[in-house]
């Protein structure tokens, strides 16, 4: 594996582990307000995400800075591109971060109940613009040979960028569901349970309608690497299904989780080896080759990664375990 | 408008918006983990509850810090595309080591320790919170040496139309970085000292009956503060050394400096008019400037016209002289408040350190008023060096004005800098009353 393809792997790596992890918080911060109106309940729903979320949060901060530091020209055309998309995600994680930190800091029901529509709110937003970001990978946006943007909102928000966006919406709301489902109690469980249905038929819909989109319009899953993901992918959500009608709670989320991670394989294996597709000539098209960082620049952080990776997975790994028991409401002090 | 100059105001807020409440959330993190530290080591219940109270106080600016610090990651790319391309190769692997370095570190352990009073043992308990701390103080390393890079380039050829890495080690032991990133870890410590100072002054007003409490938390706070203080000062004099050498514009700008000096005068109150390029009134002292920068009382201060020329016959025609008004003026509001907050410090020590002596209230009002001043100082030191080095976003390298995103359109960029503005102006205010609540309140 040649330099630039490894980066592209721990960029993808990273991009994966930022859907997966802050996939269920977005979803949880999008079911708060509408899981319950009782404040306890609502802070059994915060208390199940607060003691990870800052840490989930990093995946995305990492992916975005390694994105930056092993293949700027990506970083920067992709960003300046969808100037307002990402200003848009940067709000909405503004809304959302300081919502979870501040909630539980006063007791007054006007300033809880306007913060977790906040957080609600903000968690959309993120999550529905990374899914126009996702689709805008997808299907490229005008750059010209300089690797400027030289197209409009219409080139940005297009129909399929819009299928993409309330696609990674409904999968995260899922994602959040099994979640909340693994780690809340009483009441809340109940209410949870009775969403889960709802919620994963809406996915299954989207994730279907994404498949075909994607087939049809960009010529995804044309080759075997494409067709085992998207196939895979598929699998996986069947099994989510199946183990939320067995009450498997711990593998609904498991396969949940490992829905998301093969669509973004998806995504990042029909990109490759092109990261910024131009939809003006192919010629003018990023590549790995063409945006990455110097080979010395690139080795240097491949030695520093070699530990990193292991050990930040490590030690979060561990603040897992620690808090892995449900949340029962005697837990609720904070 | 200039999609440029959107950019730049919109740089300048959220780079010393995030600035309010970082140095506050690095100083106060140490402040909580010694703190928890004490109470793990002398089990005594008022250390405890000194933890909980400044740490309430550290997670409203942590929180504030990290939501406004994303937007400063996302913003090279957004905003200043070309620069992000230019320099990526050597800038941006600062920041990814970053991420994985400090930032992991920091989220990571700031969720268990929030969450684990309970499910942790104190000794893993008291732990995490020192990772938070030493993660957040990583985090001022790496993205100093960065900045430092754009101050002072090294390490680096020209190749492929950009800078590019060939010294790894030169980057992150460039010197300049290590003087601006020691300044910045104590101007972090003095910050949240003045911020304890003034919470324990006003309940000092108020008479609060927790004269124990306010008492150990003062007394940590004056003296962790002076050790700071004096270190930020010692820092400034070979910060100033080293810019003499490698920046003489920024010095000779924050100078006011026209003309070249030969008997180190040092300004001390200027009127400047920089369309003529004279200052109008100039109130100086003879020979401090050269004892400043260079230990002696002989030497040349290098003049703005002079260096100017130079810069032209080395990087062809043009301005290459900074906003002279702005940089000076918060060189001296840094030094003044600076200089204010070393005498406080002295007072408070000499003061807090003798037996069963309240202090007078109007000193106290002083005190609380004086909880402005590292703010002071720590926006305007980094204005005099962004602003000082300007016209260059990388010295010698590649001018602001190159370092943009091109064909950037100016209403998208205004929105997104109204937007910014209008979400930061209401989180000042409600995170401003949360913190003026947490203090009333008390322990």
């Amino acid at each position: 594996m040649d330099l630039p393809t490894l980066w592209f792997v721990i960029v993808a790596y990273l991009f994966a582990g930022f859907l997966f992890l802050e996939g269920f918080d977005y979803g949880v911060g999008m079911l708060l307000p509408f899981l319950s109106r009782e404040d306890e309940h609502r802070r059994m729903i915060l208390s199940s995400i607060g003691g990870v979320w800052d840490g989930n949060e990093v995946w995305m901060v990492s992916a975005g800075a390694v994105l930056f530091a092993s293949f700027p020209a990506w970083y920067a055309t992709l960003f300046s591109s969808l100037y307002m998309i990402f200003t848009l995600i940067l709000c909405g994680l503004i809304l959302r971060g300081i919502g979870l930190k501040f909630r539980n800091l006063r007791e007054d029901r006007f300033w809880r109940s306007t913060w977790d529509w906040m957080i609600c709110l903000g968690s959309f937003t993120a999550a529905f613009f990374w899914g126009v970001v996702v689709g805008d990978l997808l299907q490229g946006v005008p750059i010209n040979d300089q690797m400027v943007f030289i197209g409009g909102m219409k080139d940005v928000f297009t129909p399929f960028s819009l299928v993409t966006a309330l696609a990674v919406v409904v999968l995260f709301l899922l994602h959040g569901a099994v979640y909340l489902n693994i780690k809340v109690s009483g009441d809340v469980l109940k209410r949870v349970e009775r969403v889960l249905p709802v919620v994963f038929f809406i996915a299954l819909i989207m994730a279907a309608g994404l498949l075909l989109f994607g087939s049809l319009k960009l010529g995804m899953m044309h080759t075997a690497v494409e067709m085992t993901f998207a196939g895979l992918a598929v699998v996986a959500l069947a099994l989510c299904g199946v183990s939320l009608l067995r009450k498997a709670s711990l593998a609904a989320f498991w396969t949940s989780g490992a829905t998301i991670i093969l669509v973004g394989g998806l995504v990042f294996t029909h990109l490759y080896p092109r990261v910024l597709i131009s939809t003006l000539d192919p010629r003018w098209t990023l590549t790995i080759y063409n945006s990455s960082s110097s080979p010395y620049a690139l080795k240097v952080m491949s030695i520093v990664a070699l530990f990193f990776i292991p050990t930040t997975l490590l030690y979060q790994g561990w603040t897992y375990w620690i808090l892995r028991k449900r949340v029962e409401h005697s837990d609720l002090n904070y | 408008m200039d999609p440029l100059v959107i950019s730049r105001w919109q740089f300048a807020i959220t780079t010393s918006y995030h600035f309010l409440f970082v140095p506050l959330s690095i100083g106060l993190g140490l402040f909580v983990a010694i703190m928890e530290t004490l109470y793990m080591n002398k089990k005594r219940e008022v250390y405890l509850r000194m933890t909980k109270f400044w740490g309430q106080f550290f997670l409203v600016s942590v929180a504030m810090g990290i939501v406004t610090g994303i937007v400063l990651e996302f913003q090279f790319g957004l905003n200043w595309a070309r620069f992000s391309r230019y320099v990526g190769d050597v800038f941006g692997p600062p920041l990814a080591i970053e991420s994985w370095v400090a930032f992991f570190l920091e989220s990571v352990f700031i969720g268990v320790w929030l969450y684990g009073w309970k499910k942790l043992p104190v000794k893993l308990h008291v732990f995490s919170i020192w990772m938070v701390t030493l993660g957040a103080m990583l985090s001022a390393f790496w993205i100093i040496s960065a900045n430092g890079f754009m101050q002072e380039p090294v390490g680096y050829v020209l190749r492929n139309g950009r800078v590019e890495l060939v010294d790894f080690p030169a980057v992150i032991f460039n010197p300049k970085a290590h003087f601006m990133f020691w300044h910045t870890v104590f101007a972090c410590i003095v910050t949240s000292s003045f911020f304890v100072i003034g919470v324990c002054a006003w309940h000092g007003i108020r008479k609060t009956v927790e004269l124990d409490f306010f008492r150990r938390s003062l007394r940590m706070a004056v003296v962790m503060g002076l050790a700071a203080m004096i270190a930020v000062i010692l820092l400034g004099h070979f910060m100033a050394k080293n810019m003499a050498e490698h920046q003489p514009m920024k010095l000779a700008a924050a100078e006011a400096a026209w003309e070249t000096r030969t008997d180190g005068r040092l300004s001390l109150f200027a009127i400047i008019d920089e369309a003529s390029k004279v200052n109008q009134v100039d109130i100086t002292v003879p020979w401090l400037l050269n004892v400043l920068v260079f230990d002696r009382f002989t030497g040349t201060i290098a003049g703005m016209n002079d260096i100017q020329k130079e810069h032209v016959l080395k990087y062809g025609p043009g301005d290459y002289i900074p906003p002279v008004t702005l940089t000076y003026w918060s060189f001296r509001l840094m030094i003044f408040s600076g200089i204010a907050m070393f005498f406080l410090l002295v007072i408070l020590v000499v003061m807090t350190f003798r037996k069963q002596h309240l202090l007078p209230v109007w000193f106290l009002w002083m005190l609380l008023g004086s909880m402005g001043l590292p703010h002071i100082a720590n926006i305007t030191g980094w204005i005099v060096t962004e602003v000082g080095r300007q016209p260059w976003a990388v010295y010698g390298l590649l001018k602001t004005s190159a370092g943009s995103t091109l064909n950037l359109d100016a209403g998208t960029a205004l929105s997104s800098l109204i937007l910014y503005t209008l979400i930061y102006s209401l989180l000042a205010f409600i995170a401003g009353s949360l913190i003026i609540r947490q203090i009333k309140k008390g322990p």
